[in-house]
């Protein structure tokens, strides 16, 4: 027992001995060490802050901040004066709202890249929805252009298809109205190359819908003026959301050439759309009126066309006034009936929205024709023959009427 | 009284009161009290010439006087890669180094430093000595060794 004790009590002279010159030392770093301590390590924390790159770096670093903190405290006095005109609070107290900033700009980055990967996602579903219903349709227009068995066959096929272009567009809306959403929010200032890749993707996929639009309008060159419409209605609210959208993905990616290079493809491709589906979309409204006999002249844009509708009516209200005849009524009728059944019923809501035609403009329209009609119409003499008959009628009658008279005066 | 005792006695006086007024003429200002404490030391490094200069103390001076008084005599001057130098309360400044034997307490004057004291702390030579601001003494640690120092030496 006493040898136990004996030897716990050496044990512990022994620690306490080897751990003296420990203590003795700590005890003895020198107030340059202290400050030249204090300033490495302040440095070191600065430039974590720096670089920090995600949310757990930087409350790491913040980790640290608060241990920097509580180990100089006592030491605060000596900092002061070492560092004048700088002060230990002033310096730690930049440290941290710095750090602070960096874990909310961090934080803000990471709900973006969810965001953005969660656009991508939806982007990306959008774009597989529309090649099936773009292949559909494909497929019912090859059927349609062979089936000419059936009439019954072909109306059905004729309603799939005009639901299948129905839910395209409907498709693209939803899309545009997504990214329209993203837009408006704060793009994703991501600068993590995970980040940067879902924004590269998500911008393929919105290059890859211009171009599945593009093939459809290629393999499909003969769709009625309404779908054509409808198309034009669809690219002009994509290009407004794209108008805002890029600059902002310009703005964020303008650094990343890969991403930049998409970008300039997209505006490239989105020009070609436009040109594309307006050609396609002039062309069928310029067939349309040419089937029913009128020759427009030649426009290419709402202004010119219409310019050549008025530049239509105008030399027809002069015809009429010149010469009004059936020939020209009938013309007049038949124009009415394109303008009133197919234009204004089927295709004024779509001219409006893709901002061919206003309302106006197409209110002045109907007023020439109006005023066309009334000129249009033949002058009737019927009226005047009557007329005639009934003077005629009175003026026998008259004369009866006076012979009778001196017949019975006579007698 | 005789004009020749009146002669004599405004003499006297006039002699008197110029010495006063000289005196108090040719006597300078002095404010007590002042503090020259440096907060924390300065570690400067030696250029090839000898000279450390401090940024911070707005000091520099040469260091090569120290290092031939340090260094043995027959033998090539020392050298050293960094000096460490404070200054006390009282405006001295003590000057040291590893490898010295002594600490030097050097007294600012015209474009000089005199060396007001030289203390032998270790004839082996410090190892890794500092200052340390300790008014109104200086203290040197030298690894587990620590010395106050004054204007006057060693303090036991």
């Amino acid at each position: 027992m006493k040898t136990q004790v004996q030897r716990i009590l050496a044990f512990a002279l022994l620690t306490l001995v080897a751990a003296l010159p420990v203590v003795h030392a700590q005890q003895n770093q020198t107030d340059y060490q202290v400050v030249q301590g204090f300033r490495t390590q302040y440095n070191n924390l600065k430039s974590q802050v720096e670089s920090a790159r995600t949310v757990d770096d930087i409350n790491n670093v913040i980790s640290k901040i608060n241990a920097l903190e509580n180990q100089y405290e006592s030491h605060k006095q000596l900092i002061d004066s070492s560092i004048y005109p700088d002060t230990y609070d002033g310096q730690m107290s930049a440290l941290k709202s710095s750090a602070q900033t960096k874990l909310s700009n961090l934080q803000t980055i990471q709900q973006q890249s969810q965001q953005l990967a969660n656009l991508n996602q939806q982007v990306t579903q959008y774009s597989k929805q529309l090649q099936m219903l773009s292949t559909e349709a494909d497929s019912i227009r090859k059927v349609m252009v062979k089936s000419q068995t059936s009439e019954r066959n072909l109306r059905a096929l004729v309603r799939r298809y005009r639901d299948n272009m129905q839910k395209r567009d409907q498709l693209i809306q939803s899309m545009i109205d997504t990214l329209y959403v993203a837009s408006n929010k704060n793009m994703p200032q991501t600068e993590s190359a995970k980040g940067k890749q879902m924004g590269v993707d998500v911008l393929g996929t919105i290059h890859n819908l211009i171009e599945q639009n593009m093939n459809f309008i290629d393999n499909n060159p003969t769709m009625s003026t309404e779908d054509f419409l409808h198309m034009y209605d669809v690219q002009a609210e994509f290009s407004d959301m794209w108008s805002q959208l890029g600059d902002k993905i310009a703005a964020v990616y303008s650094g990343n050439k890969k991403a930049m290079d998409v970008v300039n493809n997209i505006n490239q491709a989105n020009q070609q759309w436009h040109s594309k589906i307006s050609d396609n979309t002039f062309k069928s409204i310029a067939a349309t009126f040419k089937e029913q006999g009128f020759d427009l002249s030649q426009f290419n844009d709402g202004s010119s066309l219409y310019s050549a509708l008025r530049t239509y009516l105008d030399n027809a209200v002069k015809r009429s006034r010149e010469h009004a005849d059936n020939a020209e009524y009938q013309n007049f009728q038949k124009f009415s009936d394109l303008w009133n059944n197919t234009v204004k019923t089927k295709w004024a809501e779509s001219l409006v929205t893709g901002k061919i035609m206003t309302y106006d403009q197409i209110a002045n329209v109907d007023a020439q024709i109006t005023q066309w009609g009334q000129l249009a119409q033949p002058k009737s003499y019927a009226m005047f023959i009557y007329l005639g008959i009934a003077l005629l009628v009175i003026i026998i009658l008259a004369v009866m009427l006076i012979r009778a008279k001196s017949s019975t005066d006579k007698s | 009284m005789k004009i020749s005792q009146y002669v004599t006695r405004i003499s006297k006086l006039l002699t008197v009161l110029s010495l006063l007024f000289v005196t108090a003429c040719s006597s300078s200002l002095v404010i007590q009290n002042v503090n020259y404490a440096q907060p924390v030391e300065s570690v400067l490094q030696p250029d090839a010439n000898g000279m450390v200069k401090d940024m911070r103390y707005a000091i520099s001076f040469n260091v090569t006087p120290l290092l031939q008084s340090e260094s043995t005599k027959g033998s090539a001057t020392m050298s050293v890669q960094e000096v460490h130098v404070i200054r006390g309360v009282e405006g001295y400044y003590y000057v040291t180094a590893p490898g010295f034997k002594d600490v030097y307490i050097m007294a600012p004057g015209d474009g000089t430093l005199k060396t007001k004291k030289k203390v032998l702390v270790d004839k082996n030579g410090l190892k890794d000595p500092a200052f340390n601001q300790r008014n109104p003494v200086i203290q040197l640690v030298d690894g587990s060794n620590t010395y106050s120092l004054t204007q006057k030496g060693l303090q036991k």
